[in-house]
């Protein structure tokens, strides 16, 4: 795959991986008018910190980054991203098969669902890197599409005053709501970051931020969807609020529902988000125990193939 | 390019698996009934009745309607005896109304409102009707098919001829129940002669109903809330065309009396001075019947001063019950050009 390819096909799988965990966890429980600002907020401290962090990753800096080629802090750096990755892809994990067993199979067995759902993610995690990055890109498109269209059918049923505020903002509330989703952003971001750097060899803050971007006009979609319809302190009881305020949606007189666009939505978001992590996990992992363990071949850009993203940020 | 057509295909077989699960668990028409409405009502043991359509398509494709009636000692008790009845499944996908009548009490209701939210087959926008005798029900006849979609359809109709807004959607009363001071509104029809009728709403705080407004006090009650979009009201005899209407509620302390104003602001057309004292008039009367009437903040006036007036609110918060119980009320009409 060609660098400015992957950079592209990169910004919208990292975009879904992003959006994964807020819109299986969204609206949180200290919700309240604000809290699309404080999502906003949260994707701008991320960012920040993607700036930040990209001066640390781009290991072709000799002063600040120059710092990971080191052999200790290299050691350390790895085994810190692997636990992350390990932690955020079990979270998102847990996440989406609870959605699937509860919501859509509930008459099925759990850990049957458990095992659909770790070899569906084990086989884009495992395969070529590309494959993953492909379905990234056209997944966030339909996914789009299917929000929007959610969005549209179902504004009859919104009430405008449910995200008007009335107080001005509360800073203990504000800061809760924004750390919220700063649990959900940060770790995914970091996470993102560092694959880049192990598919590119550099860090691009341009391709980061982007992909936050396009991240939170996901995330925002689905939160306007649910507070419109619910309103914040109902629709923070609420597990997996998005599927639910889409359920309301309905066609014609038979009442048609609508609720297989959101199968899919939360289908994708946690199929990505848990392979992206687990091809992170891959990466860092010796390749010898790979070779051992697995039949698959892996096949990652590496900077020979595209030297000229050696020295860029 | 062989690739991209790869990626293509899988995408595409994941858009199909979107689309096909949206109706999940496939089964063949002739083994389950179509729900289009509950309706609960309360004796001595709680009653669930189900209209529910049928087709056999082996031996006949005409659709049937049935209707199941069953008891419990709770919701979930009756709906099992109800489910037990037949041997097709209930498909409750497709139910439009759960209807109710005066019999049944706050706790069934509660009931029923963790029935609608644990079974995930009904879907959220299911609305909630109220009925003079649920018994009635099977007599009627249904004008589109099914008599719930019929309460679905003369809601929805009332809402775009009169504009009034109402709350009577499983989630939108959620919602109000979680913020508006618990208070929400479920339309009120009137069976008789085998027809339904709207003719009024009941005001429900929680799970209990508290208040019945007829056709006239529910435009009222409308306009002061900002339930009222646009549409025709009566005023005396006289039809006025309502084009926009605002209502801002304010509170006053004064002699340790809560003095609560709704200032309406009308866009009116065809319209005379004196007809605006008039539907000043009539408002304020309503307004001063009201706490009598229902006992509790209908008006939901303590969610408005407990987010727009919060040192009053925290003078008045734990005495609030008394505070308007004795409260004067001022309304004040005032008609803007558009």
């Amino acid at each position: 795959m060609k660098p400015k390819t992957f950079q592209i096909h990169y910004v919208f799988t990292a975009a879904l991986a992003l959006a994964a965990d807020v819109v299986f966890g969204l609206p949180f429980i200290h919700a309240d008018a604000y809290n699309a600002v404080s999502l906003v907020a949260a994707v701008a401290v991320t960012a920040a910190v993607l700036f930040l962090l990209n001066l640390c990753l781009n290991t072709q800096k000799p002063r600040i980054g120059g710092l990971f080629n080191k052999r200790v802090p290299k050691i350390f750096g790895k085994i810190l991203f692997f636990l992350l990755a390990a932690f955020s892809g079990a979270k998102t994990y847990f996440y989406w098969v609870e959605y699937f067993s509860k919501l859509i199979l509930p008459k099925n067995a759990v850990w049957a669902i458990a095992v659909v759902a770790f070899f569906c993610a084990a086989y884009l995690a495992f395969g070529k890197n590309e494959g993953l990055l492909k379905i990234g890109l056209f997944s966030f498109v339909i996914c789009l599409i299917f929000t929007v269209l959610l969005l549209f059918l179902s504004a009859e049923n919104f009430e405008i005053s449910t995200v008007i505020p009335t107080k001005p903002p509360q800073t203990t509330a504000f800061l809760l709501q924004m750390t919220d989703y700063l649990k959900c952003l940060l770790p995914t971001a970091l996470l993102l970051a560092y694959y880049q750097v192990k598919s590119l060899n550099a860090c691009k803050a341009k391709c980061s931020v982007l992909a936050l971007l396009c991240g939170a006009v996901l995330m925002l979609i689905c939160l306007f969807n649910v507070l419109l319809i619910f309103g914040t302190q109902y629709a923070a009881q609420m597990p997996f609020a998005y599927n639910e305020a889409v359920s309301t949606v309905s066609i014609g007189i038979l009442y048609t529902r609508m609720d297989g666009l959101a199968y899919f939505v939360y289908f994708i978001l946690g199929a990505v988000k848990t392979a992206v992590c687990m091809m992170i996990m891959r990466q860092i992992l010796p390749k010898g125990i790979l070779k051992a363990a697995l039949p698959f071949k892996s096949q990652n850009v590496t900077p020979n193939e595209c030297p000229e993203m050696r020295f860029k940020i | 390019m062989k690739k991209i057509k790869k990626s293509l295909a899988g995408v595409l077989v994941l858009c199909l698996m979107a689309f096909l699960c949206g109706c999940s668990g496939y089964r063949e028409t002739n083994s389950q009934y179509i729900v289009s409405m509950i309706a609960l009502s309360e004796g001595e043991e709680i009653t669930l009745s189900v209209e529910a359509f049928y087709s056999d398509q082996m031996n006949d494709e005409t659709i049937k309607r049935h209707y199941f009636t069953a008891r419990g000692a709770t919701v979930r008790e009756a709906y099992y005896h109800l489910e037990n009845k037949t041997t097709a499944v209930m498909l409750l996908d497709h139910c439009s109304a759960i209807v109710l009548d005066n019999t049944a009490k706050s706790s069934t209701i509660e009931q029923l409102f963790s029935f609608c939210e644990e079974e995930k087959q009904l879907n959220l926008a299911v609305q909630i009707i109220t009925v003079s005798n649920v018994n009635d029900l099977e007599n009627i006849e249904p004008f589109s098919g099914a008599v719930g979609f019929n309460f679905a359809t003369a809601v929805r109709q009332q809402s775009e001829n009169i504009g009034i807004k109402y709350h009577n959607k499983f989630y939108a009363a959620q919602r109000q129940r979680a913020t508006a001071g618990q208070i929400y509104t479920v339309p009120y029809f009137e069976l008789a002669d085998g027809k339904v009728d709207l003719c009024g709403e009941y005001i429900f705080q929680n799970f209990r109903n508290v208040c019945y407004l007829n056709e006239q006090e529910t435009l009222m009650y409308a306009m002061l809330c900002n339930l009222f979009s646009s549409g025709n009201i009566m005023v005396g005899d006289q039809t006025v065309t309502v084009q926009k209407c605002q209502t801002k509620t304010k509170a006053a302390l004064k002699n340790d009396r809560l003095n609560i104003s709704f200032a309406v602001t009308l866009s009116l057309k065809n319209t005379s001075p004196k007809m605006v004292q008039n539907l000043e008039r009539q408002l304020r009367d309503f307004v001063r019947t009201m706490p009598e009437r229902s006992r509790v903040d209908v008006f939901a006036c303590n969610s408005v001063i407990s987010e727009k007036q919060s040192d009053l609110w925290a003078k008045i918060e734990k005495q609030y019950d008394r505070f308007y119980q004795e409260a004067d009320f001022l309304v004040n009409c005032k008609e803007q050009k558009l």
